[in-house]
């Protein structure tokens, strides 16, 4: 037991991320939610940008996946309620404006390198 | 495309000198290091406090209350040590887009791959010719987007400002507790 203990308190940030059912702090929660929503968001821009993709349906895909993914990633894996820390938007806030700001960039970068 | 490069660089330029600019005037003041280090302590208090099944419910509840209260009081002078460097970190920034305004001129870096809605044109259309391609994209919009995601990208990985925080109003995350609705 006590070396389950002192293995729980060695855990980085990025471990903890890979483990389920872990004790979280709102702060770390929501590091670990941005760096996924900006992975996420640049990811989808390049997909995107590459691929040639326009219009409106690309924003509603971004959106609905950058709520839905880390919601389920944290919901089913990491097994957090986010009730804990005071709602969905508490955790997500500050990601959503730099995610979109980083998908646009990506976006707008590779669809006018290869398409424009 | 080399114009989106350099518009880019530029961006992250003028966001690292921002940061540079609040660091040297505000986040290594001892004063800010202590009102930052008192919110770190009062928020890991809050978070213990409101995870607390044992003790006196009432008594807990006046401890969050009191807690949140200081917290408030703290960030809210951290706020305004930090309102100096913002107006004038805001002042470079609108220099340095007329700059871009004028290197740039009139010739669109980018094509956007969507037709922008009609309040967002004067964002991604600014300084362009008004017979522009409606997807045409205009470098203030590139410089704007780079600032927003570089400031971000070092705010996060460096950390030197106050701690988040809770980022909505409580009427917001919740709104029984504001309205009293919840017994």
């Amino acid at each position: 037991m006590s070396a389950n203990a002192a293995e729980k308190k060695t855990l980085t940030l990025w471990q903890k991320a890979l483990t389920r059912d872990e004790d979280w702090h709102k702060d770390e929660l929501r590091a670990v939610v941005f760096w996924l929503i900006s992975a996420y968001s640049v990811f989808l821009g390049l997909f995107y940008g590459l691929l040639g993709f326009r219009g409106l349906p690309c924003f509603i895909t971004y959106f609905v996946g950058s709520i839905a993914l880390p919601s389920i990633y944290w919901t089913s894996y990491l097994g957090v309620d986010d009730e804990d820390f005071g709602g969905k938007m508490e955790v997500l806030g500050d990601s959503i404006g730099s995610g979109v700001a980083m998908f646009l960039l990506s976006w707008v970068g590779v669809y006018t390198m290869i398409h424009a | 495309m080399a114009d989106f490069v350099k518009l880019l660089a530029l961006s992250l330029v003028a966001s690292g000198a921002s940061e540079a600019i609040s660091y040297y005037l505000v986040y290594r003041t001892e004063q800010f290091q202590h009102l930052k280090q008192s919110i770190v302590r009062n928020e890991v208090k809050l978070d213990e406090e409101k995870r607390a099944t044992t003790g006196n419910a009432q008594r807990r509840q006046r401890r969050i209350e009191s807690i949140e209260a200081q917290l408030s009081s703290t960030r809210s002078k951290a706020g305004s040590l930090q309102l100096r460097c913002t107006l004038i970190v805001g002042v470079i920034q609108l220099l340095v887009i007329y700059q871009v305004n004028s290197i740039f001129g009139s010739a669109p870096v980018g094509t956007l791959p969507f037709e922008p809605l009609s309040m967002f044109r004067s964002l991604t259309h600014r300084g362009l010719p008004e017979d522009s391609p409606s997807n045409a994209c205009s470098a203030t919009f590139v410089f704007v987007l780079g600032g927003l995601v570089f400031k971000s990208l070092i705010d996060r990985s460096l950390q030197l400002g106050i701690p988040k925080g809770s980022s909505l109003p409580k009427w917001v995350t919740n709104p029984e507790d504001v309205i009293g609705g919840k017994k």
